[in-house]
């Protein structure tokens, strides 16, 4: 029960966070703000509350999961595991409640911002051209992202897993400046590609990156997740219980 | 039946289980004694597959662990100090171990329960027990789904002396239910009655 607290506190925290970014009339937004990231140039203004806007609601996700496999992996949960069919089984049913977190959290961003904006009139200034593939890539990337923590905390320490993991992202989308002259380093800081501004979601020259065909990224990130898992499953088979 | 295979597992270089060939049958209760540091828990650790080994193999019921299967099909274990959740109380933690396997009914864990003499902290959450009646829980979790294996790492610690005369009376309704029971303590003492056989160990060896 406390656990849910928590998580219902931090989705409030997004929720909130959402307001502000919807009522601020100085940041450009589309009908999702949350899809939208940060704008590539890094002159930009209000560059900071784009990111903010963006990165809390990654940073929810993947504090929500801190621990999420490492901790588990001590203490109590040897009860849990061993009453599992297997160390896989076990595995996979944390991957299916990582999904069950993210679908969570997008589906509460899209109903809370979709109230913001009908009930608070504040005009979404850019154009979203597709909304669906927008929350397809922005799925797709934070799972990946949390694949990576995954791996990672079957590795280490679950607090390590979490700053690395969050370290990551914030570099991916910070060191973007040129990349467009080197659309694989796209590829390599994927956070990015979650970004309305810059997978091409939005209708606005000015202000987005075209990375490539949609198919060949969506893809890309579906290829990412599985092989993250599949190094997960190499690990958690070997993983010593102590 | 459990059949360890000349099992060794080296941990940062030092041989904490070394070359140990043994078969555990049903039905009978094993005392493994031996000195702190000895390889008990690491020992009962392999069994439950929470290792891997270096070398050699454990196979349970024909079955390779790490290979066959992950971990025992039906195992009960009390292993180190490990703790059930404190927020809740005793019989609402073992509902959420049951819901995994849902091998065993609410009958099952309130029997479970009423065996260890907790039924009369019905309602007090764990985090208000004291040593002894954790451990008592611990016990009470390790046998209420009644598994095939039953892994006690040192039980009887914390207990009062009537507390043991109780469990070593569970522990050997389970041995006639049909269950192999291993239990591990560095004084042979407190488990000897009731076993059918006693290993010894020392630095990772089994004295046989
Ligand atoms: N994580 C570890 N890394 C290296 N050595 C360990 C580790 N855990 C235990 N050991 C060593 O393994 C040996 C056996 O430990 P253990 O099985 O816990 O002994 P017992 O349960 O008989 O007291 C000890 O010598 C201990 O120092
Ligand atoms: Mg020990």
């Amino acid at each position: 029960m406390t656990q849910f607290r928590n998580d219902a506190f931090i989705l409030f925290i997004v929720a909130l966070i959402q307001y502000v970014y919807v009522m601020n009339d100085s940041l450009a937004h589309s009908s999702f703000p949350f899809l939208d990231g940060v704008p590539t140039p890094v002159s930009y203004p209000h560059l900071v509350s784009y990111l903010v806007g963006w990165y809390i609601s990654i940073a929810a996700s993947s504090f929500i999961l801190l621990g999420h496999i490492s901790d588990s992996l001590l203490d109590y949960g040897k009860y849990i595991i061993l009453r599992g069919k297997s160390r896989i089984s076990w595995l996979m049913s944390k991957a299916i409640h990582m999904w069950r977190v993210v679908l969570i959290l997008v589906f509460s961003q899209l109903i809370v911002t979709t109230f913001f904006q009908t009930t608070l009139d504040s005009n979404p200034v850019l154009e979203l051209t597709h909304p669906f593939e927008g929350i397809l890539f922005y799925v797709l990337t934070i799972m990946a992202i949390l694949s990576i923590q995954m791996i990672l905390e079957l590795h280490m320490k679950s607090q390590l897993a979490f700053i690395l993991t969050n370290c990551y992202v914030l570099l991916s989308i910070t060191i973007v400046e040129g990349f467009s002259q080197k659309k694989v380093l796209f590829h390599v800081f994927f956070p990015n590609l979650s970004m309305g501004f810059r997978n091409g979601m939005i209708a606005n020259p000015t202000l987005q990156e075209i990375i490539g065909p949609f198919n060949e990224l969506w893809l890309f990130l579906v290829v990412m997740i599985l092989f993250l898992l599949c190094l997960s499953v190499i690990r958690i088979k070997k993983i010593e219980l102590m | 039946m459990i059949e360890i295979d000349d099992l060794s597992k080296k941990l940062k270089k030092s041989d904490v289980l070394q070359n140990i060939t043994y078969t555990f049958e049903k039905g009978r209760i094993y005392g493994l004694v031996g000195k702190n540091g000895s390889g008990k828990t690491m020992l009962l650790r392999a069994i439950a597959g929470l290792i891997i080994p270096t070398e050699g193999s454990v196979t349970i019921d024909g079955k390779v662990l790490h290979k066959d299967i992950s971990f025992p099909p039906s195992i009960g274990i009390i292993i180190e100090n490990l703790e059930l959740l404190p927020q809740f109380d005793a019989e609402t933690n073992l509902k959420i171990l049951a819901a995994i396997k849902k091998t065993a009914s609410l009958k099952d864990i309130q029997h479970a329960i009423k065996r260890l003499e907790l039924d009369r902290f019905a309602t007090l959450k764990v985090r208000k027990y004291s040593l002894g009646m954790k451990q008592r829980l611990n016990i009470a979790q390790a046998i209420f789904e009644k598994p095939d294996i039953i892994l006690l790492d040192e039980p009887t610690n914390a207990i009062d002396e009537k507390g043991v005369e109780r469990v070593l009376d569970i522990l050997q309704e389970e041995r006639d239910r049909g269950a192999t029971i291993i239990i591990s303590t560095h004084n042979k003492d407190d488990v000897f009655p009731i076993c059918d056989e006693i290993i010894e160990i020392s630095n990772g060896r089994l004295k046989l």
